[in-house]
Parts: structure tokens; sequence; C-alpha cells
């Protein structure tokens, strides 16, 4: 053990109690995409002892460009899948474990709760504010962290502390309103760079440095275009609906299926109510006579000539090739099933 | 007053002597206020603060991609 982190051991800052704090801690990493890649390698190579990777997507070829846990053999993979693999390669002796699942208001409590750390890791602002309200509503720090274009910007929120997501975004932007890397891209450099600040201030917390003990807290924005670095401050909202009124919007949510617009994806991910448990061999025999099949453990992926649709084991899927719900249901029922 | 878009672009208005709502700022300015950051004088505040000629805004979108 102290061998493959001597050389952390060694800084003041770390030494042999801080490994034995960073051996002892549990995380959660929501959406294992370019910045949650960066986020797990930086932490499964730093020896954080428990880490669990939630991501509901799986991998790609354009993801390659950015997302460093990938490679051409994972096309098709769930990206939590692929990730611990890789990661249980680079580091036995942790307990790496996955959730291939849509982060929603069913299950994010249970997915989060007793977590010492959240890292952002996701690619849309309706998860992170259903984060906010869960580590609110639970005590549990989290750091909000997004990139796009050339630029980056992270923040850490500890609640009760400093202030949290809602305290400067009273709103909840609506799906498609914002860039993405789909829409404008994203340079392969930015997530890194994002990713290894939200990395080192995800270490100082486990480590029990205190990062802030006011109600303020600094938004760091990185620009590569211009090279600025800029830390804002942001102060606490004395009337914050999340943080001061405890109003859990994202968590008080009807228990219905949940559709999902991905932005910028021209994509629709449909989350059935119920739990399902779909036999990928028997629905690959139905759809092979309506069209082109592939599958693996996880997922199993239908293409038509105008639609293709991605359906993991429990009766998730991904329309691609549409943006309206009504289409996207009609999909799923006359391939699925309802 | 100096203003800083979230495309990068300057622009200089004048408000007279009085303070104005930022919620009235962006309206004028036509931008959407969710998902906005405005950055008054090197502060990040909400939209019930105000902001004078004299102030240096600067308006930055969140970032939501990852």
């Amino acid at each position: 053990m102290k061998e493959r982190y001597s050389r952390q051991i060694l800084l003041r800052e770390i030494g042999e109690e801080g490994q034995k704090k960073l051996l002892e801690s549990k995380i959660a990493i929501i959406g294992v995409g370019a910045l949650g890649s960066v986020v797990a390698n930086n932490l499964v190579r730093a020896g954080v002892g428990r880490i669990l990777i939630v991501d509901r997507d799986f991998v790609e070829i354009n993801n390659l460009q950015r997302q460093m846990l990938f490679d051409e053999d994972d096309i098709g993979v769930p990206k939590a899948i692929a990730a611990a693999e890789k990661l249980r390669r680079v580091n036995s002796d942790e307990e790496i474990a996955v959730v291939v699942k849509d982060l929603n208001h069913t299950n994010a409590e249970k997915i989060m709760r007793g977590m010492d750390l959240i890292l952002d890791g996701t690619d849309n602002m309706q998860t992170r504010f259903l984060i906010n309200d869960v580590c609110v509503k639970n005590e549990i720090t989290w750091i909000y962290a997004g990139a796009v274009g050339t630029h980056g910007m992270t923040m850490t929120i500890i609640p009760g502390t400093t202030p949290c997501l809602r305290c400067f975004l009273p709103d909840v932007p609506e799906p498609g309103s914002l860039p993405t890397c789909d829409t404008v891209g994203v340079l392969n450099t930015i997530p890194g760079i994002i990713a290894s600040i939200e990395s080192t201030e995800a270490t100082k917390i486990l480590l029990g440095k205190k990062t802030t003990t006011k109600a303020e807290s600094n938004l760091i924005v990185y620009d590569a275009w211009s090279s600025t670095f800029e830390n804002m401050t942001i102060m606490r909202d004395k009337g914050c609906r999340c943080c001061v009124k405890h109003k859990f919007d994202l968590l008080n949510v009807e228990k219905k299926e949940i559709i999902t617009s991905l932005c910028g994806r021209n994509a629709i991910q449909i989350t059935p109510a119920g739990a399902k448990k779909i036999s990928l061999d028997d629905l690959a025999l139905k759809l092979e006579r309506l069209g082109d099949v592939r599958y693996n453990d996880f997922i199993l992926i239908f293409k038509t000539e105008r639609e293709e649709i991605s359906i993991f084991k429990d009766g998730r899927a991904i329309i691609k090739g549409t943006d309206d719900e009504k289409i996207a249901k009609s999909l799923y029922a006359r391939y699925i099933g309802v | 007053m100096k203003i800083t878009l979230p495309d990068g672009g300057i622009k200089e208005i004048k408000i007279g002597n009085r303070d104005m709502p930022i919620d009235n700022l962006l309206k004028e300015l036509d931008i959407n206020p969710v998902g906005v950051i405005v950055v008054k004088n090197d502060k990040i505040v909400t939209e019930d603060e105000t902001v004078r000629n004299e102030d240096e805004i600067r308006i930055i979108m969140i970032i939501n991609g990852g």
C-alpha cells in the first residue's frame, strides 16, 4: 500500500494519516463522460477507497475525442461498466461499484445517501438541480463542474455553510436552452482541466481541509481561449428556496414515467415508471425481423432506416432521431411495449 | 454602465440617476434570466439586486456540458 501511494504520502499536505482518510472515503461520481472519466481516474489512482459510478449512457465513437477512460473496444458498452473495468485495472485494491441508470427523483436519494462526497460529471442542469436537492436535504457536500466550448467552471457546495446551486440559479433552465457539447462542441482539454480542479477540491475535502467556513463560495471559471482563470465570489441567498426554505422541487415530483429530452442529440430518453426486467435475448428475436439489432449483456441497439433505439435491461430506452416526446413514446410502445 | 455580454461582446448603456433591478436590466437587454449569472463589480449577485451607472456588469451563462 505504502509503495503505491508513496509519492503523495511524501506530501506534507497528505502524509500517512491523509492517505488513510482517502482509503476510508466513499464517494459517488454522477456521470462518467468527459468530466467524470478524469475525476474517476484521478481519485482511483489517489486511493479513494470506495467509488460508485452512476451513468445512464453508453460509449459512442464521438465520445473518444475527450472521454479519456474509453477506447474503440468500448463502443456500445454502458459507460459505467467500461469505466469500472478500466479503473479496476488501474487499482484493484479499491471497491468500485456501478449503477447503469438514469439518476432521477425515484432513485437519487437511495443512490447518494451515505456518501462522503458527490462529484458532478453530468451533462445537464436538470440532474444537477436534483443532486443539489438531495445533497442539501441530506447534508452531503458536492462539487458542481461544467465544460463546454473553450471554457468551464466548478464550485464546491457545502450544505449549511456555502451557497447552493439555487442561491445563484433560482430556476432550472429548460432543456435545450443552454449550449451543450453536442450543439457547440468542446475543446478536448477543457473537461480535463476542470475535472482536475474538481478532483483536487475533492481530495482536500476528503482530507478534512476546511475549504471554506464562510457563507460564500467561489465559482472558478476558466477560459482557454482568453487564457484566464477567474475566482468569482458568490454569497448565500438568504431567501434561497432550496438551502434556506428546504423546498426540494426536483424530489417532490409525481412518480410516473420519466421522459427526458437529451439536449442537442435529437434524442429522447424514456424511463418506465415501475421496475421492468427485459430479456434482451427475447427482444432481439422479436426485433431482428424489423431492423438491424446488436446487443451485449447490458444494452440492445436497434436500428431501422429512420430511427435508432438503445434499450437497457431495466426498460429504459434512448430513442434517437426525434425530439418529439409523442413520437418517442409511440416508438417505445411499438418496439418495446408498455 | 459597461456590460459584458455572454458572447463576450461589450455594451454601454446609461440608466440615469436611478437604481435598476437586475431583472429589468436583463429584460432591457433581451436576455432570458434563467441559466444566467450576473456579476456586479466582480461579485455574483441575485436578480433582486440593483445596478447603477458606475457599476461594471458581466453576464455569463452557467455551463451545462460535461
